[in-house]
């Protein structure tokens, strides 16, 4: 977050709320952005950096619940810190189940607004870094031969070069080959590493 | 005596017989013609004085008096003629002879003056002819006599008809008479003990001439101390400072009929509410002879009317508070969105401040922030403690244009909780209306919940409320709620401004029929119409309070 540029988006159709909540997130250093409703969001540009969205329950035209929806079905996985006017607590579990980072009544604790952006900030911080990660893995799958492939969940299955022979009715040596190229191109530093890699990609043998 | 003596005294003469030489002859004839003739004349007189006395009628029967007298006195001198053959009494006989003549002399005149009178006299043939004549005149009378007896009877029978009907038409005028006289009775008797009533006559200038018991019961006062006094001691002195009392007769003796409700006060000086009404008597030729009084005790109604008119007013303060009260979360929520501007500004402010070199102008705009947002906070909150207030209506002159806008903020969370937009067209420079301003905020508060509620349902169009107000026709304007939702129910129409009638599942039914009371207590009208498009149109009209006045 120190390194990396951060930005809080508000939405909230009472202008004096959005200019309050732009107020006090300044006051602790961070970049804000107000929108009067749930449209202004969707159509505005948003930079891709680690962000924050603080979601008014209730708006005109597309609620806050309606906007966490498209979010979602955009895959637009930005952290929701919702705001309401009244506790409503089979909303506000709807909205924590389907991923929101808090559910504040207004009005709330300055603190934990900000502790919930700040948590909210660093959730999409690390989701953007391990979106980025599995980015790259994909990139490295997509680099093995078909071949390859096939040997892939065997090995991370824990089967020994032969018994892999065996099943692919190929030689002990070629075998040997195909497991040191995809550990060499998955950049997997142990067997360890590459299940792990194998999990992350959802990588597993046929007849699993 | 000398006289006497000097007329049967012979005085030496020789008797008439001398003369006659006393021959016995001569003698007898002279003394048989002269008895004879005076025995005649004698008789004569006799016979005439009876005819006169059994005939009365023949004219001229003073002349057979004279005749009578003439005659006897002609048999008198015949008969002196006898005596004086034997005795000279010449002077006796000269002088019967001068009766004589003195009788004869004026008989003869008096007949020749009578002569043309007795020749006028009818003749014996004349007179038959004249009776024949007068036969048949009575014939003709009798006749005559006969037909006018019949035509007496007939008319004396024509009379006794008319006069029967005559007796029987005096007879039913009598009853009629004696009727209009017990109807009149009944009449008087009637008004005199009407006691509901205060029945009274006023003479023109406003003195009381009649009192009836219902004057006595309503007013207090007896007949006698009242007849005579003047009717303004029945109106308030308030009333009387104003000339009221005066108005009142000047108005009903020129309108006819002047009809007025208000204080008055009995005997003991305690009030009542009164409905009176005063009426010019005039006579046949159009002068004001007076003025009937109807006076009602409506005290107990008033009071009725007051005890009904707190009852509405508590009941609109009921569905009042109900509609508060469903509406409260989204109150809550429209008074929580300036609490949570005034509380994050305040924060914002303390952690500016506790950096090194804290931004002042921010600070001073986040302080002018928090007063905004606080006094708008403090502003919805007096609205609804007015709404949720027990007060009884009172109506001043306000602007309904106000009145909405007014309304406007309270419903704002429903309209987002429901996804409703709202559009305004307020007429600029409306008239102003007399009205209680939180009823008419009650009014328009209903018709909004209810056009929110219309179009919950909808999913395929979008939610639009419409609030719109209008003059109508100068003197009137009107305020129409439109929505897009699911219109009326046409069997529903009539029925959804009766009380306890809904088609929501969580309503009472009690929104819309008191706003209709509402709206007709301020002298207005509320209905519902289906729009052209989807949707309903919920719209009152209210009378503009005169401009002239205001």
């Amino acid at each position: 977050m120190n390194e990396m540029h951060s930005l809080v988006f508000i939405v909230d159709d009472e202008p004096s709320v959005c200019t309050a909540l732009k107020r006090l997130t300044r006051s602790v250093g961070l970049e804000a952005q107000t929108f009067s409703s749930a449209k202004e969001f969707l159509r505005a540009k948003r930079p891709d950096v680690p962000s924050c969205l603080i979601l008014d329950v209730r708006l005109p035209d597309l609620s806050g619940p309606d906007l966490q929806r498209e979010l979602a079905e955009a895959k637009i996985n930005i952290p929701i810190v919702f705001l309401t006017g009244h506790g409503d607590i089979p909303m506000s579990v709807r909205a924590i189940k389907a991923g929101a980072v808090e559910f504040l009544t207004k009005p709330f604790k300055d603190q934990d607004l900000l502790d919930a952006i700040q948590h909210g900030i660093e959730q999409d911080r690390l989701a953007r870094l391990r979106h980025r990660e599995i980015f790259e893995m994909k990139r490295q799958y997509e680099s093995l031969t078909p071949r390859e492939r096939e040997v892939f969940p065997l090995v991370t299955d824990g089967l020994l070069n032969k018994q892999i022979a065996d099943q692919l009715g190929a030689s002990e040596k070629t075998i040997k080959v195909h497991r040191h190229q995809v550990m060499q191109k998955m950049k997997a530093e142990s067997l360890a590493h590459l299940v792990r890699i194998a999990q992350k990609l959802g990588v597993s043998s046929p007849k699993h | 005596m000398n006289f006497v003596n000097h007329l049967f005294s012979p005085s030496g003469f020789m008797p008439h017989g001398y003369c006659y030489l006393w021959r016995p002859d001569l003698i007898s004839l002279h003394v048989v013609s002269d008895s004879l003739i005076a025995l005649a004349y004698f008789s004569i007189p006799v016979t005439l004085a009876y005819f006169i006395r059994k005939r009365k009628d023949v004219p001229f029967n003073w002349m057979f008096a004279l005749f009578g007298v003439f005659i006897l006195a002609c048999g008198a001198t015949h008969l002196m003629e006898v005596w004086t053959l034997w005795h000279a009494t010449y002077w006796l006989s000269g002088y019967v002879k001068l009766v004589t003549a003195l009788a004869s002399v004026p008989t003869a005149i008096l007949l020749v003056g009578l002569m043309p009178h007795a020749l006028a006299l009818p003749s014996p043939e004349a007179m038959r002819m004249e009776i024949a004549e007068r036969k048949r005149a009575q014939d003709a009378l009798l006749t005559a006599k006969n037909e006018l007896e019949l035509r007496v009877r007939e008319r004396t029978a024509q009379l006794v008809r008319t006069n029967e009907d005559l007796v029987a038409v005096v007879a039913q005028r009598e009853r009629a008479d004696r009727e209009l006289r017990l109807s009149e009775e009944r009449f008087r008797l009637l008004v005199e003990r009407v006691e509901d009533y205060a029945i009274l006559m006023l003479d023109p200038s406003g003195h009381v001439t009649s009192w009836n018991v219902g004057a006595e019961r309503i007013k207090g006062y007896r007949a006698d101390e009242i007849i005579g006094k003047h009717y303004s001691c029945f109106y308030t002195e308030e009333d009387v400072n104003l000339h009221k009392p005066e108005m009142a007769l000047q108005a009903a003796s020129v309108l006819g009929r002047f009809a007025d409700e208000g204080w008055r006060v009995r005997k003991d000086g305690s009030r009542f509410w009164a409905n009176a009404v005063i009426t010019a008597m005039r006579d046949s030729e159009d002068q004001l002879i007076g003025f009937s009084k109807i006076t009602h005790d409506l005290t107990e109604r008033k009071r009725a009317a007051e005890a009904l008119e707190t009852t509405r007013a508590e009941m609109a303060h009921m569905a009042r508070v109900m509609t508060m009260g469903e509406i409260a979360a989204s109150i809550a929520h429209e008074v929580n969105q300036p609490l949570t501007a005034v509380v994050a500004n305040a924060n914002a402010c303390s952690r500016l401040l506790a950096g090194n070199s804290p931004d002042l102008d921010d600070v001073r705009e986040a302080v002018a922030d928090i007063a905004e947002a606080g006094t708008r906070a403090g502003a919805i909150i007096s609205r609804i403690r007015a709404l949720v207030k027990k007060d009884m209506p009172e109506k001043t002159k306000l602007d309904i244009n106000d009145v909405v806008q007014e309304v406007l903020p309270l419903t704002s969370g429903e309209l987002a909780k429901h996804r409703v937009s709202v559009h305004t067209e307020l007429f600029p420079s409306l008239p102003q209306v007399l009205g209680d301003r939180i009823q008419l905020q009650q009014v328009i508060l209903n018709l909004m919940m209810n056009a929110i509620e219309a179009m919950t349902s909808i999913m395929d169009r979008p939610r639009v409320l419409l609030l719109r107000t209008q003059v109508q026709e100068s003197d009137r304007l009107s305020v129409a709620v439109q929505d897009s939702g699911a219109g009326l129910e046409p069997g529903n129409t009539a029925r959804i401004f009766d009380t306890f009638f809904t088609t929501k599942s969580n309503g009472m039914g009690m929104g819309l029929s008191i706003s209709r009371s509402i709206i007709e207590t301020h002298g207005g009208r509320l209905w519902a119409e289906p729009n052209d498009g989807p949707g309903a149109t919920f719209q009152f009209i209210l009378p503009a309070y005169p401009r002239s006045t205001a």
